[in-house]
């Protein structure tokens, strides 16, 4: 790009692998012309475990807990997409309480995954305190969730077949804790950052992106919904049973980093909805099956098979191949983060330096999941 | 007006200073762990265990060590069970595979050690029963079968019985 400052001077700033916005290690190589970005690529593989390799060498089952470790602010999320993989070769009946149970799981973490974007997002913006309200509430969802399968973040709660264990009265209380705090909490939120000037400023018309570049990109989740794609997995390709459920898909026009805020609080509204009405449907089928019927040792018939899911932080996919032996020939992976930061090297240049700090929070992204 | 949604914002955090404390103070005040706790220390009950080494089986990253011999009446003992806790996931797989629910997570949580030797914790040595017990793993009760007036029900108790002394004999 041509200088057009003939004063400034151009220069190659590293943000990360160690900079605290970059939401774990992720390194940005970045030039600059004055305070003004004019080239960004995105450099990942600083948490890189092998996570596909190590599924590989290990059975079907010993592959469950690893998968919480890809996306870790919402464990449960990224077991379904593998589970549901795996049991579409198993040709295995859910149990109606089971898929219940993986969907309640599954939205609880939800709303503790947007506690954290949204949280981190607006402290990345320098407001220290908002972080720590949301962080409430995700304390709150955390322990349902140790109260259902006894760990906070890395659950593993989904098996082949069902789920680990039934609900019981310690969830009871724990739920109706979180469904008691929430909508005070959400009207307090909106009231400490919907009209502050500043983060207003530093975030509308800041990293626009366009419904066309969103879909070229492989955007996905909150952040291809606000930027005017309504597309929603849950909605649009059910899974579990998704479909028995009427909930609305909010949509933002704007596509900027204000309206991918927006976007997830609107969002959280929904989710507490949704979290109720499995809820309901949930004590329905008190008594009921959580496990279907599946063998001890599992053998999972040659082929392959790919499911995917509505993520927190976009669509997660799974695609499993089998041998027919104890252990996976091959999984992989479609991360949404990974997806997600694609566009850094577009969206970023012209923007200044702090407004590289905004796009990325904006973006809720997690390292875990990028790297695998 | 210029600031005046930050002033609400600050009203806000105002508000929330002056509530209540949600925090606990940690080291006086325990934390109140759930029952099915997973994490800290595991407890094996010595006598309960069949030697079977499912758990070992079961678990994803080689966390458990056991030998087994045979004594000379030829049946197996264990003579090593080591829980190598610094590679443990705490996803709870062995304590789900055990047939007999003789292996246990406990409620510590309190686990920091001075030396890394301390760190595995060898179960044959000592079993850490007397600590308070998780809950996790644990089979609901089986609904009680529907009475059918048969003689059969009294030779089934008696069958299990001998299953179990042929598991131990192995």
């Amino acid at each position: 790009m041509q200088n057009l400052n003939v004063n400034s001077e151009r220069y190659t700033l590293n943000m990360g692998p160690q900079h605290p916005s970059t939401h774990g290690v992720l390194r940005i190589v970045a030039d600059f012309d004055g305070e003004t970005c004019v080239s960004a690529d995105p450099q990942i593989g600083y948490l890189h475990r092998g996570m596909e390799k190590l599924l590989e060498s290990r059975t079907y089952v010993q592959g469950m807990p690893y998968t919480d470790r890809l996306d870790y602010l919402a464990g449960v999320n990224n077991n379904l997409p593998y589970a549901l993989a795996v049991e579409k070769l198993l040709g295995v009946e859910i149990p109606e309480r089971a898929s219940l149970l993986r969907m309640l799981s599954c939205e609880i973490m939800r709303l503790a995954s947007y506690m954290v974007g949204i949280g981190i997002y607006i402290m990345d913006l320098g407001a220290v305190s908002a972080v720590f309200y949301p962080y409430q509430q995700r304390e709150y969802a955390l322990e349902v969730m140790s109260a259902l399968c006894g760990a906070r973040m890395t659950q593993g709660y989904i098996r082949f077949g069902g789920v680990q264990a039934d609900w019981n009265e310690q969830c009871d209380a724990a739920l109706q804790k979180l469904l008691d705090e929430f909508p005070p909490f959400l009207e307090m939120y909106h009231k400490l950052v919907d009209e502050n000037e500043i983060f207003l400023h530093r975030t509308k018309g800041v990293g626009v992106v366009t419904a066309e570049q969103a879909k070229a990109y492989g955007l996905t989740g909150a952040n291809l919904r606000a930027s005017g794609v309504s597309y929603d997995l849950r909605r649009d390709a059910p899974y579990c049973l998704y479909d028995r459920f009427k909930f609305k898909v909010p949509v933002q026009q704007a596509g900027d980093c204000h309206a991918r805020y927006v976007q997830r609080m609107e969002e959280c509204e929904v989710i507490y909805q949704l979290i109720k009405d499995i809820y309901a449907a949930l004590k329905e089928t008190e008594g009921g099956e959580i496990m279907g019927k599946v063998p001890k040792v599992l053998r999972v018939p040659a082929g392959e098979a790919y499911a995917q899911t509505e993520n927190p932080k976009g669509i997660m996919g799974c695609m499993v191949a089998s041998d027919g032996k104890t252990n996976p020939l091959r999984v992989h992976f479609r991360r949404p983060s990974f997806d997600n930061i694609a566009i850094y090297s577009e969206l970023m240049p012209g923007h200044k330096m702090a407004d590289l700090v905004t796009i990325i929070a904006s973006f809720d992204i997690v390292l875990g999941e990028i790297d695998a | 007006m210029f600031g005046k949604g930050i002033l609400k914002g600050l009203m806000v955090t105002g508000k929330e200073a002056a509530s209540k404390r949600l925090t606990e103070k940690y080291p006086e005040e325990k934390p109140n762990l759930p029952d099915r706790w997973r994490g800290g220390s595991f407890a094996l009950d010595k006598e309960a265990c069949i030697n079977c080494g499912l758990c070992a089986m079961a678990c994803p990253n080689k966390v458990i060590r056991q030998k087994f011999e045979k004594d000379e009446e030829n049946k197996k003992i264990c003579t090593e069970f080591v829980m190598d806790r610094q590679y443990c996931l705490y996803c709870g797989l062995c304590v789900e595979a055990c047939p007999k629910g003789c292996l246990h997570f406990t409620q510590d949580f309190e686990t920091a050690v001075y030396l890394a030797s301390d760190v595995p914790q060898d179960l044959l040595a000592d079993g850490n029963m007397e600590a308070p017990r998780s809950k996790y793993g644990e089979k609901p009760p089986l609904p009680k079968p529907v009475i059918t007036p048969k003689p059969a029900a009294p030779a089934a108790p008696a069958a299990s019985a001998a299953k179990v002394e042929e598991g131990g004999d192995k």
